[in-house]
């Protein structure tokens, strides 16, 4: 059932009591004899946007490092691959052998055994009177 | 108590709350001037605290604290946690002076900081406000007849049970007379969710009103 009367007929909320008055002017007293706090002194001195603040720091700190911890170390040399110049021999990389032979072509490498081995065999020198495949020689070929 | 105009508020809006009671039973415990003449005295003595007319703030006490405490009762469900609101805001509102000229509705401005203030108490104490509200007169009658007391003690039981989104739009509408644009800017939401809520509200009361006779 329903009834459409108003239920808040000769009704209303309770009043503020008497002694609130007092109680409100007596606490407004002292901030009413400084000086009125503007804005952006409000911002600053506000207590919980320093928290907050200092939290979103903290935040950003804590997430750098997790993400610093769980991202893969880089470690070897690049990918790319290069020729390396004589006098960066010596740190050309030995765990990726198969790079190695792929940057160290005998055509370019005087020191190549195979290579040298070829020029042996065929009697002439490096600059070479009669031409020969770049190619190294397989270990069948050598053997 | 006049139902505040409804400037602002849709033809649908219009429509769609045609429930709206239109009694004056906010007259029994407002004092304060309603409507657009009492958001004139508001501005006038919010323009006064900030020039620095610091008297200005007891009659600002005077015709505001009402309005301000009764909706704190409303939405705290303590009458010791609402006179904590009603003296935070004052204290607040005084901090504030200087920028208080550029308030364009300094009841609104007021009724929201005061929401906002109870909120904060409510959630500070994690208080249930259904199971306090339960033993908070939310509704007091306004003469000294037994029958009316009565009523007002049961229409303050249907009203602790309402959610109390619903409650404080009821009162916002009710008792404050505000609109319900100005029901959304105080609780920060459209207007046509403060409507909603209201008539939603005012439904539930009758229909528990409808139950119990």
């Amino acid at each position: 059932m329903r009834d459409d009367r108003d239920p808040l007929d000769g009704a209303g909320p309770p009043l503020p009591p008497a002694e609130l008055r007092a109680r409100v002017l007596a606490a407004v007293g002292p901030v009413l004899a400084r000086e009125p706090v503007g804005r952006w002194t409000r911002i600053w001195q506000s207590r919980p946007l320093r928290i907050s603040w200092a939290a979103a720091m903290a935040l950003l700190a804590l997430a750098h490092v997790a993400l610093s911890l769980r991202a893969p170390r880089r470690e070897g040399p690049p990918v790319v691959a290069s020729v390396p110049r004589d006098n960066e021999r010596a740190a050309r990389p030995r765990h990726e052998p198969e790079l190695a032979r792929a940057i160290s072509l005998p055509r370019i490498d005087p020191d190549d055994e195979a290579w040298t081995a070829l020029f042996e065999e065929a009697g002439t020198d490096e600059i070479g009177h009669r031409r020969h495949s770049v190619r190294p020689p397989s270990g069948k070929e050598k053997s | 108590m006049t139902n505040g105009g409804l400037s602002g508020v849709s033809t649908t809006m219009i429509a769609m709350t045609d429930e709206i009671p239109r009694s004056p039973a906010g007259k029994i415990v407002d004092a304060a001037p309603a409507g657009d003449a009492g958001v004139g005295l508001w501005r006038r003595l919010f323009s006064e605290l900030a020039s620095g007319r610091t008297s200005a703030i007891e009659e600002l006490y005077d015709v505001c604290s009402r309005q301000v405490f009764g909706l704190a009762v409303w939405r705290t469900g303590s009458i010791e946690d609402a006179n904590d609101v009603v003296q935070e805001l004052f204290v607040r509102l005084v901090q504030r002076r200087g920028d208080l000229s550029g308030v364009a509705n300094p009841r609104a401005w007021l009724l929201s900081v005061a929401r906002r203030l109870a909120v904060d108490v409510t959630r500070r104490k994690k208080r249930r406000p259904t199971s306090s509200l339960e033993d908070c007169p939310l509704l007091v009658a306004a003469e000294n007849d037994p029958g009316r007391a009565i009523d007002a003690a049961r229409a303050s039981r249907w009203m602790a049970a309402l959610p109390s989104a619903q409650r404080e739009a009821i009162y916002l509408r009710h008792f404050a007379d505000c609109t319900f644009e100005t029901i959304g800017d105080i609780t920060h939401v459209p207007t046509f969710t403060a409507a909603s809520r209201y008539r939603l509200g005012m439904a539930r009361l009758r229909k528990r009103m409808g139950e119990e006779k």
